[in-house]
């Protein structure tokens, strides 16, 4: 299928509001190479036959599942890459990584699950670990054998951020930082192993860490009874005196702001890639149930509004894969500038992706929205049975 | 971005554009020629409308939220109209226009929908930000960006739905 080269144009963030793009300097789906295409399939094979069957357990909260469908994908390899080969992972390209996000993503609460470890999870070590970090945490995120979690939103600080009241301290013998205070909203915090966690030393100066769950000090709070993505975990953290040893300062003190809005940033791709997804699998449900679903007489899917939703759903995968692998395509031309053997490989790699915020942006926000109106839909066309749970919407 | 794109050079220009009275504009060519140019009113919308909130709020228009709100879902809608467009172009390139014939269907329906997005934040923009003569001045200036003739969308949506159906999922062919 792949006859044409890969667009290689560098384009500036946001710069779509001013200049004109031609489509050869673009990413779309009909670029992928065939080692695209390969683990599109692969992902595709694994979330049909071992997410799907599994999602009645995992949505109520069989979380023993989860973690073993962790592992499995971990095994395959499409938790690693966007992890360097030097620790464990297949340093792949980002739009490997959205093809991954998009294809998995055949249930909510998973693809939440499978996203906060592989992106938010992880990619703060990635991106700001020290050598012995890598070394020590990174082979097990790749293989699923330990899982990630990132705790930055506290009951008071969600949007500012900022202003979050865990605080760190340096103990007297200088060999932990001793923290305090409750972390909220924390995606796998019930079966995650490593935390990202941000706290402010000495009040003030806002830092990462990265913590185990088996330190001293730390505990996990009562699961969240959400409305939505139930099989994915969702509980407080507790640091009570919370002995981190120094090696796991992340990053430099009072500099923990870096970390947190790149990784934000860079989290949001795949957000965006695994609405896609969704909505890809909601419309296929909407389409299988509208062809059989009979109503005066003919089948649902011969209406005319029916339609006009089926179709619409569509427009709304088809806009979304053009929005998506647009966006992961310009950062990975971004990506392949960084000249990976210089010193400063890691603020280049940062740069880059802060590059096209606004655009990763978009298709978060973007993507959000648009699966939020064909999952509606999917609940409309379904009638009675979509509101129940035994049925897809 | 970091804050480095020249937005406020391209917003001037096109205010001395618009209200320099209508052009003839470029005519643009080539298949999609329609669905490219309204790309770029989309992109004039959203420069203009950005151009008159800040004339009159300059710095502070960081804390009119209503405003920024509407200024970044005209940002969203063009980055996603430019994007559909983008890659239907580069299906037709390499696979002529009958077997785009779906991707095209697609495109124009969401340009539909997303023109009407932009319009009415535009307007909702205009009519917080102008009053009196400036205000019909530039909403005929609104007008005269986003003129232009409906897809019909009730039967690309047939097209589409048609599709969809006999394959039992999404699909481009």
């Amino acid at each position: 299928m792949v006859t044409a080269a890969i667009p290689k144009t560098k384009i500036s963030g946001g710069s779509f509001l001013l200049e004109q793009r031609s489509p050869d300097e673009v990413f779309t789906p009909e670029d992928f190479t065939e080692q695209h295409q390969l683990i599109g399939q692969t992902t595709e094979e694994f979330a049909v036959n071992e997410i799907v069957p599994n999602i009645e357990k995992m949505e109520h909260k069989d979380f023993s599942v989860t973690r073993e469908l962790l592992k499995k994908a971990g095994e395959l390899g499409l938790s690693s890459v966007e992890i360097p080969e030097a620790y464990g992972g297949l340093e792949m390209d980002k739009v490997t990584a959205a093809v991954i996000a998009d294809h998995i993503a055949k249930y909510a609460g998973f693809a939440t699950t499978w996203g906060g470890h592989t992106g938010i999870g992880t990619l703060p070590i990635v991106y700001f670990g020290t050598e012995e970090q890598k070394k020590k945490y990174l082979p097990r995120l790749a293989a699923g054998e330990i899982v990630g979690a990132y705790a930055l939103s506290e009951a008071s600080s969600g949007s500012d951020a900022l202003n979050c009241r865990a605080r760190a301290q340096l103990s007297p013998d200088g060999k932990h930082y001793i923290l305090n205070g409750e972390k909220m909203w924390i995606t796998n915090a019930g079966f995650a192993d490593l935390f990202t966690v941000f706290a402010k030393v000495d009040g003030e100066k806002f830092t990462a860490f990265l913590v185990e769950k088996t330190f001293s000090g730390f505990s996990i709070g009562a699961e969240e009874h959400k409305l939505g993505i139930r099989g994915s975990s969702t509980c407080p953290i507790i640091l009570n005196d919370c002995k981190v040893p120094v090696e796991n300062l992340l990053g430099e003190i009072g500099k923990g702001h870096i970390i947190a809005f790149n990784i934000l940033n860079v989290g949001r791709f795949k957000l965006g890639a695994m609405c896609v997804g969704g909505a890809r699998v909601a419309l296929e449900n909407s389409i299988g149930y509208a062809k059989q679903r009979k109503a005066f007489g003919k089948v649902i899917a011969d209406f005319g509004l029916v339609r006009e939703k089926l179709a619409n759903m569509a427009v709304g995968v088809y806009t979304g894969e053009s929005l998506v692998y647009r966006t992961v395509g310009m950062m990975d031309v971004a990506l392949a500038e960084v000249d990976k053997s210089s010193a400063n490989a890691m603020q280049e790699t940062r740069k880059a992706i802060v590059e096209y915020a606004v655009e990763c942006s978009i298709i978060k926000v973007w993507g959000s929205e648009m699966v939020d109106y064909v999952v509606d839909e999917t609940v409309q066309i379904y009638g009675g049975y979509g509101f129940v749970e035994e049925y897809p919407a | 971005m970091s804050g480095q794109l020249p937005l406020m050079p391209a917003i001037k220009k096109l205010m001395d554009e618009v209200l320099s009275g209508p052009s003839l504009g470029e005519e643009l060519e080539g298949p999609l020629a329609e669905e490219r140019k309204l790309v770029a009113s989309a992109k004039k919308l959203g420069l203009f409308a950005a151009g008159a909130a800040t004339q009159k709020y300059m710095q502070s228009i960081q804390d009119q939220q209503e405003i920024m709100g509407a200024i970044a879902d005209m940002t969203i809608e063009t980055y996603a109209m430019e994007s559909a467009v983008l890659r239907a172009q580069k299906i037709v390139e390499r696979q002529g226009e009958s077997a785009a014939a779906l991707p095209i269907a697609m495109t124009r329906v969401y340009l539909s929908q997303a023109m009407e997005k932009i319009e009415a934040a535009a307007k909702k923009v205009i009519a917080a930000v102008a009053d009196g003569d400036m205000l019909r001045t530039q909403l005929a200036i609104l007008r005269r960006l986003a003129k232009h003739e409906p897809f019909n969308v009730i039967e690309l949506r047939q097209q589409i739905a048609q599709k969809v159906i006999e394959r039992g999922k999404y699909t481009l062919a």
